[in-house]
């Protein structure tokens, strides 16, 4: 991979564990920041619940679209199952065998996007109408936005790269605590990534969770 | 280039440059304020100040919004709240009050303050308190202790003023009391009741722009 | 790419216009402009249609605010950040960095090197600084009279919100940008930080937040000062759009910051540089990214929630819609708190990296300093509502907030006793980072003292709102901040630039900016006790003699400024003294690399030997061993 005319040449010899302990750290930290983030959502879902549990909260005419709801949640839920399986099968038998399971859970949270996107545009309320309402869109909209988005955009980059790559002979196998090596050169990189991005899609899994409980039971 | 050559360039940019920048950046907030209409001297130590509200200005960027309007010694309405009037005097106020009522939030301003003989005359008939739902707008400068609720007009009544400055021919009130001016200086005064329709709980707009619902006495040495 | 791809030919010099249509800050700006069109032509106004509470008033937020989000991702893909992005959906390989721009052009770029990134932050950070300073010249201009005015009511709390939204903007990149990028991936003994993409792009996105800050003056301004509080907020005018996306970028500006700096430290350290060996610079570093990466989210959150209730229509702070304001106030304060340490502490850190090297001692309790930096950052998190002590919270909270605040002074004073331990019998050189170096201590004390009056809840109630509150946090956060991001500059300028910057002027520029801080600052504890209030153009005709006082001080204070920049021109281009090697004979690893760093810092990965602060101890090894042996590396358990 060496770039000529490259100023930094030197770096892209860095060894690829570096990088993949980067964001096994990283993921985690991301994770944290997430938390923060919903955090805010919740605080102020039990504020003004609290405030007001009574017809102003959400008034009888907002009605919950629990329907979709749980599209979202089981598009999330079982992409989150495949991911596990996708990790275990590249443990296992290597990237060949995780490139499939990956790939569905990729269209799943595709999926789960298109679902929450045809939901707002079938929303059976405004954003005004009174704070479920509000925090609600915001909720949503951010989980959509910031949460699937991201889970997409990275997961999608594993995919595509590793497709890409399935014809390229099996390079030197880095050796990464736990991987098996694979067939790629960049495997030792995948082995690594494939878990972090398990832990950080598991995580916004359990995120919606907790969102599907507040907004669609509890409401 | 030398590096003098170019740290000389640098700073004649940095000084030229920076002073336009700078100078442009002062102008954009300087903001022109309404011209100063003068009270009418009447006697000696006695003035007298015009002054009119309405609903709305009716036209131009503002049109939705509240306002004051103060007249000249030439009878001329102007858009605008800075009113000259001379120190140590009496000055004899005539609000006409074209803007239907507001309430007031605290029912103690119902009562006309800092006045002399703390009485208002509305349409002719002294007034001691007003019903604190009956005030549009208040006129209230807090240094001298004046604080005078202006009633509101009958939303009821026929011939409503929808264009400012309004005429006499249009519905109104016509309120006037008199209050005693100290030495000479800049004062502050303003509506005290949050009348900025539009705006959430009324404040906002008008009642913090100078010209409308806010407005500067200065008082000049005679 | 191979080889082969490229001429091998020798490089061809071409014309300048040509590097105008790569990727670069000048294509950003096209494309920024472009996108802002778009959005609030096109998509702000076909999105706006049929909603008269925006089409037909006077301000269309919708328009407004597409128009911006728009012009902000013009502005990046402009600047390239998105070719990356598209080329791994696609499928590319990973890969580090981006292909850099040699000369000066790199500054202008998406440039991956952390020490082009340091030096874009320095200059956009002082850049900034300088405008939200002109805003409190005309902030000050304004108070010279009690009721004679140069700006209207509405222009001056605009002025008022600018300079405190910018400086709170920009501050907290203010020693984390430059010296955190430049010196952090050096001082832990790594070639990079460990993400430099997400590096570039937490620098880029400042000046777009400063920016549309900036454009809030075009758009009528914001009435909320820089807290912004709501429902103030979604009644104001457009310029509170230009207030709360830049606010929010700069969160994820922060928050970027934040976590980079954190696996960088986590991960990137070479061998032997363990955790008692980590200068305290980069322990402050650690507090600070730990306090970004978690609060500025809630700030992202709280903002977006505000554009929301204007945009959107959402009801989150409308209390006659079943909202509420303290949401906001407890958002933007569990933010907000956090923020001041933001600012506090990598200023700590950066004063206790200059002490031991001009007293020519060992840092005194370096496991104390990491313990005070690190109990002050998780203190922050659990006295937010100190601000709200006055705004109708429930009384009982008060006590334990008031617990909470006052116990911060603990950790907080620790940093004073390294400071006194460190200084104590030492061999004290009062060059100038020594001198701001030191100024810090004097001045954090006096706003840390008066700190305490506002932490007290039946003494807030009547400081609260005034002057009293603002020369306390001046105190704190100029006293304390820009004393030691000038000390730091000082320090560190010979290294960045190979430039030593004239000690004269040096001196000058810090007597001015000391004695002036102080007359500008503490009268107005008196101001504030007096009654005059923050945030009002108007006050008694009584203080006017002490309002014009501080007003030319504060004059005085510009001035410092006007020669910190006289500095840099003559020292960078006429006197132009090169610097020994280790002008300050400092133990710091960055000064055992030649000047200019390399590209890559190191040659082969260092191993650490010693901590960095073993002066007056003649057999100590030197802090790095740039050309370790492969036995070495080992021993060091790289
Ligand atoms: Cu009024
Ligand atoms: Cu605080």
């Amino acid at each position: 991979m060496q770039e000529m005319g490259f100023q930094t040449a030197g770096y892209e010899a860095e060894p690829p564990e570096v990088m993949a302990r980067n964001i096994n750290v990283g993921v985690r930290l991301l994770s944290a920041a997430m938390v923060s983030f919903f955090g805010a959502f919740l605080f102020a879902y039990v504020y003004l619940k609290e405030r007001d549990a009574g017809a102003v909260w959400r008034p009888s005419s907002v009605k919950v679209p629990t329907g979709t709801g749980i599209g979202v949640l089981a598009c999330v839920l079982v992409s989150a199952l495949l991911t596990g399986v996708a990790v275990d099968a590249l443990r296992r038998r290597g990237e060949g065998a995780w490139r499939g399971p990956a790939a569905i859970s990729l269209l799943l949270i595709y999926a789960a996007l298109g679902v929450q996107c045809y939901q707002w545009a079938s929303l059976p309320f405004t954003p005004g109408s009174g704070p479920y309402a509000s925090v609600f869109v915001a909720w949503t909209g951010f989980y959509g936005g910031v949460a699937l988005l991201t889970s997409i955009y990275w997961l999608q980059t594993m995919v595509t790269g590793s497709f890409r790559t399935r014809h390229v002979p099996a390079g030197p196998v880095v050796s990464v605590a736990g991987a098996a090596g694979g067939e790629g050169a960049i495997s030792g990189r995948i082995q690594v990534e494939a878990r972090s991005f398990a832990f950080y899609w598991y995580f916004l899994a359990g995120v919606q969770v907790v969102t599907f409980l507040l907004l669609y039971v509890v409401a | 280039m030398s590096a003098r050559r170019l740290g000389a360039l640098l700073a004649a940019v940095l000084v030229v440059g920076g002073g336009v920048a700078i100078g442009l950046y002062v102008a954009l907030f300087l903001e022109a304020s309404p011209p100063p209409v003068q009270a009418a001297v009447i006697g000696r130590r006695v003035a007298a100040l015009e002054l009119q509200t309405v609903a709305e200005v009716g036209h131009g960027e503002n049109s939705f919004w509240v306002s004051y309007y103060a007249r000249t010694p030439g009878h001329k309405w102007v858009h605008s709240t800075i009113l000259r009037v001379p120190a140590y005097s009496l000055v004899h106020v005539t609000v006409y009050q074209y803007d239907s009522a507001t309430g007031l939030r605290n029912p103690l301003w119902g009562q006309p303050r800092g006045v002399v003989g703390g009485v208002m005359y509305v349409n002719g008939k002294p007034v001691k308190v007003l019903n604190p739902e009956l005030a549009s707008h208040t006129f209230a400068i807090p240094e001298l202790g004046v604080s005078v609720p202006l009633p509101g007009v009958d939303e009821e009544a026929p011939n409503q003023c929808s264009n400012a400055p309004c005429t006499l021919a249009e519905a109104h009130n016509t309120i006037t009391f008199t209050f005693r001016t100290r030495g000479p200086g800049k004062y502050r005064w303003q509506c005290f009741v949050p009348c900025a329709a539009g705006f959430i709980f009324g404040f906002g707009g008008p009642m913090q722009s100078i010209g409308y619902m806010d407005g500067e006495l200065e008082v000049q040495s005679s | 790419m191979s080889a082969a791809a490229i001429p091998a030919a020798g490089p061809v010099r071409e014309p300048w216009w040509r590097g105008l249509g790569r990727f670069n800050v000048f294509t950003g700006i096209v494309l920024g402009i472009g996108g802002y069109l778009i959005g609030a032509l096109v998509i702000g106004h076909v999105l706006s249609k049929g909603i008269p509470a925006q089409t037909e008033t006077n301000q269309n937020d919708i328009e407004f605010v597409c128009g911006i989000l728009l012009g902000i991702v013009g502005f990046l893909v402009g600047m390239g950040f998105l070719n990356y992005p598209i080329a791994r959906l696609t499928g590319a390989a990973p890969t580090l960095r981006e292909k850099e721009e040699k000369g000066i052009a790199r500054y202008f770029t998406l440039c991956t090197d952390h020490k082009v990134v340091g030096i874009q932050y320095l200059w956009g950070v002082l850049f900034f600084f300088l405008v939200a300073g002109l805003n409190a010249m005309l902030i000050r201009t304004q108070l010279l009279y009690p009721t004679e005015h140069f700006w209207s009511a509405d222009n001056y709390i605009t002025l008022v919100g600018l300079h405190g939204t910018m400086m709170m903007m920009m501050t907290t990149s203010m020693v984390l940008g430059p010296f955190g990028n430049y010196f952090v991936p050096v001082m832990v003994g790594a070639k990079r930080m460990a993400f430099p993409r997400i590096e570039a792009l937490s620098f880029w996105l400042l000046p777009v937040a400063g920016v549309v800050l900036l454009a809030a003056v075009g758009a009528k301004g914001f009435p909320t000062g820089w807290t912004g509080y709501a429902n103030l907020s979604v009644q104001a005018k457009l310029g509170m759009d230009c207030y709360l996306i830049s606010f929010a970028l700069i969160g994820i500006s922060m928050a970027l910051v934040g976590f980079n700096m954190l696996v960088t430290v986590y991960t990137m350290r070479a061998p032997g540089m363990t955790w008692t060996r980590l200068p305290i610079f980069v322990w402050s570093v650690i507090a600070t990214a730990f306090l970004q990466l978690l609060a500025a989210p809630v700030l992202i959150a709280g903002m977006s929630l505000v554009l929301l209730d204007r945009v959107v229509g959402t009801t989150f702070f409308m209390p006659f819609s079943g909202g509420s304001p303290f949401l906001y106030e407890n958002l933007f304060w569990f933010f907000g708190h956090p923020e001041v340490y933001i600012l506090a502490l990598p200023g700590f850190g950066l004063v206790l990296e200059i002490l031991p090297v001009f007293s020519r001692k060992p840092l005194w309790g370096y496991r104390l300093a990491v313990a005070g930096l690190m109990g002050v950052a998780l203190l922050s998190f659990f006295v937010w509502q100190h601000h709200l002590f006055v705004s109708g919270i429930n009384p009982d909270l008060r006590p334990f907030f008031m617990f909470t605040t006052e116990l911060i002074s603990i950790p907080t004073a620790l940093v004073f006793l390294n400071a006194m331990g460190t200084l104590f019998r030492g061999k004290i050189r009062f060059s100038v980072p020594m001198l701001f170096a030191l100024a810090l201590f004097f001045n954090f004390f006096i706003g840390g003292a008066s700190g305490v009056f506002l932490s007290d809840a039946p003494s807030d109630v009547s400081t609260h709102g005034s002057f009293f509150v603002m020369a306390h946090f001046h105190y704190t956060i100029m006293g304390g901040l820009v004393f030691a991001f000038f000390g730091g500059l000082f320090y560190w300028f010979p290294k960045m630039f190979g430039v030593h910057l004239n000690e004269k002027l040096g001196k000058l520029q810090f007597w001015l900016f000391f004695i002036f801080f102080n007359l500008t600052f503490f009268p107005l504890f008196a101001v504030g006790m007096l009654g005059q209030p923050r945030r009002v153009s108007a006050y008694s005709p009584s203080l006017q003699w002490l309002n014009d006082w501080v007003t030319a001080a504060a004059y005085m204070i510009g001035l410092s400024f006007a020669v910190f920049v006289v500095n840099v021109v003559y020292s960078c281009f006429f006197e132009r003294r090169r610097p020994e090697a280790n002008p300050w004979h400092s133990k710091g690893i960055e000064w055992q690399l030649p000047t200019p760093i390399p590209v890559d810092n190191f040659e082969r990965v260092p191993v650490i030997n010693a901590s960095p602060y073993e002066y007056g101890t003649p057999e100590a090894p030197l802090v790095a061993n740039l050309n370790p042996s492969h036995a070495e590396v080992v021993a060091a358990g790289g």
